[in-house]
């Protein structure tokens, strides 16, 4: 075993049994911190009081005669490591899993030996990932008894929905070696005008998702003939249209919300049997559709030949502003998609919807292993990506973490996720 | 005396590859020293272990008798390794000085580079090595050969002591490779141990001292280049003996399939008018810079045409993207194998379709396994290397990268194809085998147009050759068998007899 492998290992069984001690610590002396926090709580109130007696004139306690509540240093940090218990305990259950896995990986490598031949790289990447996303399930359902029950599993699929959608019309785009950022914007200005078109101009719903998946798409042609044909940067191009359709979805209703909408489009976020059957299925159909088109479709193909070589892809007969302003129509689809999902469950349309949605699409992107640079990736890696991301926050929630160190944990994630892929491609180079 | 520089018993494996296996190698201080072999028989690994970008698994590497660790390129440096490589290492926006100081400016303080004094001993190494190249030019307006030169300035600057050259003359005109020569005679003065890698035999024989051959991964031999001939040395790289170096085939030409009239495009292409017919390869001859490169671009749409008309099979055809190019039956199978040859990123089979894609599509669906048997077609006619028609295509050597670039444009059934610098840093066996698949080609009836850099190959192969300098055609020549390099020299360096 190499020396770096045996400091990972020791590094990860180490801190796994520290943090596991220190949840189990927190545990034990729950109820002397459960009695603290009462006396503390207690204490504020009788202040809170007086404080209130005093400005309404009327007698009070003398707060300095409130006696103190004692706290000895050690419970102060038993205090502070107890609102962070859950994470520990997650943390910990990971790192000796990790340590684990590192052996089994040893023991594995030993027995195969040298006859392994690496046959396609992307094969094992996703091998990678997934098995990441199981032993996420696993800790979080050892850390959390909801994380397993049916109704949590419908609910992560109904929450994932909207990322679900856009994250595929993203792969599209990145794999490209583009990037769209308008994706947020344009599911808001797309809600925004379902809104406006059901509610105020009485059109049917059939019609209004038509003619608003024509306007989402024609907001990804936009931005993909900018790239393609004036040869603007994607980022500039789509961060562009992200502040243009963000501020016209702000203008359109002078920056009000629009509420309530039919109940024939609402249903389509709606449960049958306390599943939400239209949203899983349109999951299903938006996920089959990208994966058959990016496997069996010349577009499809052209879309990595792009994201991987353009001056070839151009030199062998690929219609370049074509597949560009295909990938952002794909984009942009998907948004007019989500757009649908979106304002049906919250049964109102706002100019702040899905904001910073197009950062969740990205990082599901990225931590299915696409590669930035263009060329590479899959709508697979992309779905365990997306998974990845929403169990995560389906199990910090159920942990209690509050949405601050939710995102960043987050952050982290995305940015491990692109260290592990920069590794593993710098491993690939020097077997090479 | 024992030798400067000795590597033993190296042994590299990689998933599946014994990639290096017991070689040995020695040089020896002011020696040049070649290393040859077929590609794939492990001369980069070798030198990628020396230069500190692999790991070695056995063996040992001593320097002046002492054993070295090389674990990281920064070590290598220390130890005076340096390594210039085919693709140029030079950062094209800075300045000649900039790139020979990278990473090691020359401070007036602490927080100040002296710019001025850099610029000084940067031109002061330059003109030690005889090159006419200002400090302060930019590194993207030189020309190949005096990056080449400033990968050498840069490599002396840091006191190399051992220089390893990867087909450091590939891209260079014959002119400028005697200016290479001299520079690396100048080198070897200076006690400097050269490792010189290249497929071209005859240079080896000119400036090499001794060559240590290899094949599949093995020490085959070290050789005194002055003791052996260029005959022998290709049987130890190959293990067979090369009857031909060209296998020239002369058929009954056709009807005239492309035709170009009076193209204009950019400075690099003036005027130029040339006609190939069915079973005919036109050579197409010069310096580098002297257009060639870019007259096949303009004909197929790449670059964008002034004036001027393209004539296929009789009819005239409107190119201004190479998609029209290819519906009209022209290919072009580029120099620039990395750069827009393939799709690194993608696999074998995906790279020989890009083209014909539609070929393979039934109502808008791929038959993956229709492009799978045709794929596995080619990569058995062609002999290419390669475990699957999965593998991607930056995981293959070389050689078998240029024959996927060749079976592109043979399965798009193109009538004319033009080929750029087919051969160009591959090994003797596979360039055979791309010369025979360019007979194959005219057999089938198709044009081809050939671009090369080495005029063995233009006079081994053409039927007539087009001579190019500054952007015109100064002569299209008959390549009768009395056609000689001098004459081809003459033309190429604008018929003017002082230079040539």
């Amino acid at each position: 075993m190499k020396k770096r492998m045996k400091i990972l290992l020791i590094l990860c069984l180490v801190l796994g049994v520290a943090l596991l001690g220190i949840n189990l610590y927190t545990q034990g002396s729950a109820g002397r911190i459960a009695e603290l926090q009462a006396k503390i709580a207690e204490r504020k109130q009788l202040i809170a009081q007086a404080e209130m007696a005093r400005v309404l004139g009327r007698e009070a306690v003398d707060v300095g005669e409130l006696p103190e509540v004692e706290i000895s240093s050690a419970d102060r940090v038993v205090m502070a490591l107890a609102s962070f218990s859950g994470a520990f305990l997650v943390l910990g259950i990971d790192l000796l899993i990790g340590a684990l896995a590192l052996i089994a990986f040893h023991l594995f490598k030993r027995r195969r030996g040298e006859r392994k031949v690496r046959k396609v790289s992307s094969a094992n990447n996703i091998v990678g990932i997934l098995i990441a996303l199981i032993v996420l399930c696993l800790d979080l359902s050892i850390a959390s008894k909801v994380f397993l029950t049916q109704s949590n599993f419908l609910n992560v699929l109904q929450q994932i929905s909207i990322n679900f959608v856009i994250a595929i019309g993203m792969t599209f785009v990145i794999i490209s070696g583009g990037i769209d950022l308008s994706v947020g914007s344009n599911i808001a200005l797309t809600g925004l005008l379902m809104a406006i078109m059901m509610k105020n101009w009485g059109v049917g719903v059939t019609w209004t998702i038509v003619l608003s998946l024509l306007f989402s798409a024609a907001i990804g042609l936009i931005n993909g003939s900018l790239i393609a044909f004036l040869n603007l940067p994607p980022f500039i191009a789509t961060l562009g249209m992200m502040s243009i359709a963000r501020g016209a979805a702000y203008t359109v209703t002078g920056g009000a919300p629009i509420y309530t909408m039919p109940a024939g489009f609402t249903g389509i976020s709606g449960r049958v049997a306390n599943v939400p059957l239209y949203a899983i299925l349109i999951m299903i159909a938006v996920f089959a559709l990208g994966w058959y088109c990016l496997r069996y479709t010349k577009v499809g193909r052209f879309t990595y030949a792009i994201g991987g070589n353009e001056s070839c892809a151009k030199l062998s007969g690929i219609n370049l502003s074509k597949v560009k302003c295909f990938v952002y129509v794909v984009s942009g689809l998907c948004c007019g998609v989500a757009a649908i999902l979106l304002t049906s469950r919250l049964d109102s349309a706002l100019p702040t919807n899905a904001d910073g949605q197009e950062m969740d699409a990205i990082a599901a992107v990225v931590i299915g292993g696409t590669s930035m640079k263009g060329g590479e990736g899959s709508i697979i890696g992309t779905l365990i990506g997306i998974l990845i991301i929403g169990v995560i926050s389906n199990g910090l929630n159920l942990l209690g973490v509050a949405q601050g160190p939710q995102k960043m944990v987050k952050g982290l994630i995305i940015v491990v996720a692109v260290i592990i892929d920069v590794l593993r491609r710098r491993a690939a180079e020097q077997s090479k | 005396m024992a030798e400067f520089l000795q590597m033993r018993g190296i042994t590299k494996r990689f998933p599946g590859v014994l990639a290096l296996d017991d070689v040995h190698l020695s040089v020896e201080r002011g020696e040049v020293h070649a290393l040859l072999g077929e590609n794939g028989a492990g001369k980069s690994t070798l030198m990628k272990v020396l230069s500190g970008a692999y790991h070695k698994d056995a063996g040992e590497i001593l320097i002046e008798g002492k054993p070295v660790d090389i674990r990281s390129s920064a070590d290598a440096k220390k130890l005076g390794i340096s390594i210039i490589y085919q693709e140029l290492n030079l950062t094209e926006q800075l300045t000649v000085a900039e790139n020979i100081f990278m990473g090691r400016p020359i401070m007036r303080n602490r927080l100040m580079v002296n710019w001025r004094q850099m610029a000084r001993e940067a031109q002061k190494l330059l003109d030690d090595l005889g090159i006419d190249i200002g400090a302060r030019a930019l590194i993207r307006d030189l020309g190949v050969a005096h990056k080449q030169m400033v990968e050498v300035a840069k490599a002396l600057s840091i006191h190399s002591r051992i220089l390893v050259m990867d087909e450091p003359t590939a891209p260079l005109t014959n002119r400028e490779i005697d200016t290479l020569f001299s520079t690396i005679r100048m080198l070897k003065a200076r006690g400097v141990a050269v490792i010189y890698i290249s497929h071209r035999l005859e240079e080896v024989m000119d400036i090499c001292d001794r060559a240590t051959i290899m094949r599949d991964g093995r020490n085959v031999t070290a050789v005194n280049v002055h003791e052996v001939t260029i005959d022998e040395i290709i049987r130890h790289m190959v293990g067979r003996e090369l009857k031909e170096k060209f296998p020239k085939i002369k058929i009954p030409l056709g009807r005239e399939l492309l035709r170009v009239e009076h193209i204009n495009a950019g400075k690099q292409v003036r005027d130029i008018s040339l006609s190939v017919r069915a079973g005919e390869i036109l050579g197409i001859a010069g310096l580098v810079g002297a257009g060639r490169t870019e007259t096949a671009r303009a004909i197929f749409g790449m670059d964008r045409k002034q004036s001027g008309e393209v004539f296929v099979d009789g009819k005239r055809v409107s190119i201004s993207r190479p998609l029209d190019a290819i519906r009209a039956g022209l290919g072009f199978a580029t120099e620039d194998r990395k750069g827009e040859g393939l799709v690194l990123t993608m696999n074998v089979a995906g790279n020989i379709t890009l083209a014909t894609l539609g070929d393979f599509a039934k109502l808008g669906k791929l038959s993956l396994r229709r492009e799978r048997e045709t794929v596995r077609e080619y990569i058995r006619r062609l002999n290419i290397k390669t475990p699957s028609h999965l593998q991607l295509t930056r995981n293959l050597s070389g050689g078998n990268q240029q024959k996927v670039v060749l079976a592109k444009w043979l399965l798009s059934k193109s009538r004319v194809i033009i080929f750029d610098e087919p051969t160009r840093g591959i090994d003797v066996g596979a360039k055979i085998e791309v010369y025979n698949i360019i007979n194959e080609l005219i057999l089938a009836g198709a044009a081809v147009v050939m671009i090369s850099s080495e005029l063995p190959e233009i006079l081994g192969m053409s039927d007539r050759v087009a001579v190019m300098h500054q952007g015109r055609i100064t002569g299209i020549l008959e390549n009768d068998g009395s056609l000689t390099q001098e004459t081809i020299l003459y033309y190429a360096t604008g018929g003017d007899r002082r230079t040539a």
